[in-house]
């Protein structure tokens, strides 16, 4: 029964870790969502790079064309090229969509563990602050904030939106910690000389990887419809492209009532696409999150 | 030599619903237990539910903070041990709770559960030492560790789960080990397995064991000290055999007299009386806590708490009929 | 205690699973009289659970009926429609299945529920005044008359298993079978119930088939026990005469199982384990784990049988 080396056990570590990449990797809901992400960034990456246009310069091409096969989408009053807007708002929104995620992701997750872990008043002072940013009327503010700043740089955007997408992941997160707390299993951790920070890291977190996965895809396409929100009114970094904003363009030039759908639709595909993706990627997550699903046994 | 574990007067109350309500519990009241150093003992904590006694084992392993009394771990205040003797007290005192279903985490195979406490209480100094442990330990209660290591909590059975448990005890050694219901989740005939591991433990692993539970008939197998509560408060304690055969407390007698014995020819005699109503948690009352059932109750028992006084040798009953 | 109530031949009641279905009850065959408390013992997993459900044809997939008869009086459950079956169900025969507590409805007041199960068996209510007779019923198992206009989550275990208890005796059936009815709850409150179930018998008139792990609660309040292994009936005998004089081995390894206050020391338990049901051995189901174990008993499954009156087994070395 005894080894010589203590191989088996780090063997062991290091083909957990592995296999926990490889079942993501074999999981087909979350290849085909990310595959579809990646397809797109890509296509519009490249894309825009293949062709000529600036999609910000006005009269950079002749004005109000249909489609053709110089410009597939046609181009806008303004003379920019449909599709190079096409490509170049996509990349932008995803990515104003992915930092806000990912800066109300950490916040949320921050303030779930610290509040939800320890407990006491500094909880119940944090879960005060999460259900007010919960509550208060984010699109109001946003207009409020939008309308005092003035000019609404990129950055600023996803800060804007970061701030307003935390707080309801945060609320559903500290809940499972809450509850999470409870388990037996916590206080064997405690028994094992493991205390505070060291038991939410080692014990706590890996239980709520299925649940942390899905709720970044949650707080991505939240920022994202945020986004395409407020850019459509006019409050997004205006001087700018993005999908949000071509709509806002199109909206300003009566697009919808005069039928150019080769200006609004594509964006709005793009966007259902991307919020598309972006959900099956967390049903993917959902799925492997239960290790009674990993090992039939 | 002085105690391993001085518990005094120990109480704890707790307070219902958020900060506003005024609403308590009392779950533990005026508890003292002492746990000698130089010798080993099992020690049987009975009581039926609400009787407090998983809460004086969450305030015996230091999982929650008690309003009232101390608990002295080799003569220090356990709330206020810090570094060497901080650790020294949270590997001496270990536990086994009712469901190891619960205490594992669903996510880590295991190893996880062996490996933390040698890890934490440097057991071992390498990689190839721990595993030898680990599978020492296994062996130690007839588990294969090959089989073990590698499966997920699900992938057991209760019992397997349960020895594991016991292994991670087994690994640790404890000076006192605090045993929750640990067979009740268990079937008939894997209990005599478990209670034997216990027993070894104690006998040749100088462990002391606090065995909570509400089956006496299994404690009364490998334990030859009682402490009976009722409602947070002990109501006799002493000599197993003694508090048994020669149960003086009044509540005690019911308690005894309604454990189902195998045997056709020792039935139960007479009727108990069930409550007919929801009695409100007992706040209010000043006396014995047992008087709004009891047969023989006094007028003085509604008015004052009975101290808990020496009958004999051995043997303490909480209970004005012997004040 | 009277003439046969019900009469079970050979019943069989299998799971079906994706390779073999798992033999829970086969070939089960017994009696309960009138105004008889039978117990019915084995481990978890021995088909006790199973036969309970089974009798009354109360079985859901992937469980089936898959042979054997039940007697009710004379006349075979099996046979009638699913009509007729309802009507003998509750009304004559009560069934309370293990954790029946958790089953009532926590936000809807006792009598209710009370009232909804005469109705939901008998139609219309008998006599012409529901309140007070479940008033009455609630009497009986010693609740008082708040519990009647209270909620299921407003009652502590025992309490629930009472007014569980009074449900099944609404309609007044000739035979009650309880399945667990008072694991999970304290000593004294178990004590209580079970005495309430015994009592049954003098004011009611009805018989009980008690279903238990524990030998030792059964030991204090059964005439019969019968003791089940891994699908199968192995002995039945009186009460007294089954401790005085265990004749199969299992039994007498699962009374030597038990730990008694009377005795005290780990008892002795049976070494091995059940055998898989889903391919029994051809021979005795407990050669593998028995003491006394031949040559005959690993080829044959010994025919249980009525050995001296009243006393029945199912084994090769007392036959």
């Amino acid at each position: 029964m005894m080894r010589s080396s203590g191989l088996p056990w780090k063997r062991e570590r290091l083909t957990a870790r592995l296999k926990g990449l490889r079942v993501v990797v074999e999981n087909r809901k979350i290849m085909a969502g990310l595959c579809m992400l990646v397809g797109l960034i890509l296509t519009a990456e490249i894309g825009y790079r293949l062709l000529p246009y600036d999609p910000k310069k006005m009269g950079d091409v002749p004005l109000g064309l249909p489609p053709s096969w110089e410009h597939p989408l046609g181009t806008d009053p303004m003379g920019r090229d449909l599709l190079t807007q096409l490509f170049y708002g996509t990349t932008l929104s995803i990515s104003i969509g992915f930092t806000a995620g990912m800066i109300a992701f950490i916040i949320a997750v921050l303030i779930a563990l610290i509040g939800g872990y320890y407990g006491g008043t500094l909880d119940s002072i944090l879960n005060v602050v999460t259900e007010v940013f919960i509550t208060i009327p984010s699109l109001a503010i946003l207009i409020l904030v939008a309308a005092v700043v003035g000019r609404v740089t990129i950055p600023l955007m996803s800060l804007i939106l970061a701030v307003f997408s935390w707080a309801w992941p945060c609320k559903v997160m500290r809940a499972q910690i809450l509850s999470l707390k409870e388990r037996g299993f916590i206080k064997l951790a405690k028994l094992s000389g493991y205390r505070g920070i060291e038991i939410v890291i080692r014990e706590i977190m890996p239980n709520m990887l299925p649940f942390l996965g899905a709720y970044f895809a949650i707080v991505v396409s939240w920022a994202m419809i945020a986004e395409a929100g407020l850019e459509l009114i006019g409050l997004g970094p205006q001087y700018t492209i993005t999908l949000g904003i071509m709509l806002n363009w199109a909206m300003v030039h009566a697009a919808f009532t005069r039928g150019l759908v080769n200006w609004w639709i594509p964006p709005v595909i793009v966007l259902i696409y991307v919020f598309l993706s972006l959900f099956i990627v967390s049903m993917g997550l959902d799925e492997i999150g239960n290790p009674r699903l990993k090992v039939k046994g | 030599m002085g105690n391993l574990l001085e518990v005094s007067n120990l109480g704890k109350i707790f307070s219902l619903g958020g900060l506003i309500s005024k609403n308590s519990v009392t779950a533990v009241e005026d508890f003292s237990l002492e746990i000698p150093e130089d010798r080993q003992v099992i020690i049987t904590l009975a009581g039926e539910s609400g009787s407090g006694k998983s809460t004086i084992a969450n305030l015996l392993l230091g999982f929650i903070k008690p309003t009232s009394g101390r608990i002295l771990y080799r003569g220090k205040d356990v709330w206020k041990l810090k570094g060497a003797e901080w650790k020294r007290y949270r590997r001496e005192l270990q536990a086994v709770f009712q469901d190891p279903y619960e205490s594992l985490n669903p996510f880590y195979k295991m190893s996880h559960v062996m490996m933390g406490p040698i890890k934490k209480f440097k057991l071992s100094k390498s990689e190839s030492e721990a595993y030898k442990l680990a599978s020492e330990a296994l062996l130690e209660v007839d588990l294969n560790p090959e089989e073990v290591f590698s499966k997920y909590p699900h992938q057991l059975s209760g019992g397997q789960r349960q020895r594991v448990m016991l292994a991670r005890v087994f690994l640790t050694r404890p000076k006192i080990l605090v045993a929750d219901e640990p067979v009740s989740m268990l079937d008939v005939s894997l209990r005599a397995d478990i209670l034997k591991i216990i027993q070894n433990l104690e006998a040749k692993h100088d462990m002391s064991c606090l065995y909570i539970t509400h089956d006496l008939s299994n404690a009364f197998c490998i334990s030859n000290e009682i402490i009976i509560l009722y409602l947070g408060s002990v109501m006799e304690q002493g000599n197993f055999g003694a508090v048994i055969k020669n149960s003086k407390h009044p509540y005690v007698k019911m308690l005894v007299s309604s454990i189902p014995i195998p045997n056709p020819r020792s039935r139960w005699e007479g009727r108990v009386k069930l409550q007919e109503v929801e009695t409100a948690r007992l706040e209010t009352i000043v006396g014995c806590k047992f008087c709004n059932r009891c047969p023989e109750a006094m007028a003085v028992c509604r008015e004052k708490r009975p101290p808990l006084l020496d009958l004999e040798e051995n043997h303490k009953v909480a209970c004005h009929l012997y004040a | 205690m009277g003439p046969p109530l019900l009469e079970i031949e050979n019943l069989k009641v299998y799971y079906e699973t994706r390779t073999v279905p798992v033999r829970a009850v086969d070939g089960v065959s017994f009696a309960v009289r009138e105004k008889e408390i039978l117990g019915l013992a084995g481990e978890s997993g021995c088909g006790k659970s199973t036969l309970a459900v089974g009798l009354l044809k109360l079985v859901s997939p992937p469980s089936y009926i898959a042979g054997g008869k039940v007697f009710y009086r004379g006349k075979d459950l099996f046979a009638m429609n699913d009509e007729e079956l309802r009507r003998i169900r509750w009304k004559h025969i009560a069934l309370l299945p293990q954790s029946a507590m958790n089953a009532l409805n926590p936000v809807m007041k006792v009598y209710d529920q009370i009232k909804d199960a005469m109705e939901a068996h008998d139609g219309k209510n008998p006599g012409a005044d529901p309140k007070n007779y479940v008033l009455t019923l609630l009497k009986s198992v010693a609740l008082s008359s708040r519990v009647s206009g209270a909620h299921a989550c407003e009652l502590s275990g025992g309490m629930r298993q009472r007014a569980i208890i009074s449900m099944a005796m609404a309609l007044k059936p000739e035979l009650i079978v309880a399945d667990e009815p008072t694991s999970a709850l304290d000593v004294v409150v178990q004590r209580g119930v079970l005495e309430l179930l015994v009592d049954l018998r003098e004011k009611a008139g009805s018989s009980l088939l008690l279903i238990s792990h524990d030998i030792a609660i059964l030991s204090e309040v059964v005439d019969r026990l019968a003791i089940m292994y891994a699908g199968k009936m192995v002995e039945i005998q009186d009460v007294y005469d089954i401790f005085d004089e265990p004749l199969h081995p299992y039994t007498q390894g699962l009374i030597s199982s038990v730990p008694s206050l009377e005795k005290g020391g780990i008892p002795r338990s049976i070494p091995g384990l059940p055998p898989d049901l889903r391919q029994p051995p051809l021979g005795c189901r407990f050669y593998p784990r028995c003491p006394n174990a031949s040559e005959i008993c690993r080829r044959e499954d010994p025919e249980f049988k009525e050995v001296e009156p009243g006393k029945f087994v199912a084994c090769h070395m007392n036959s």
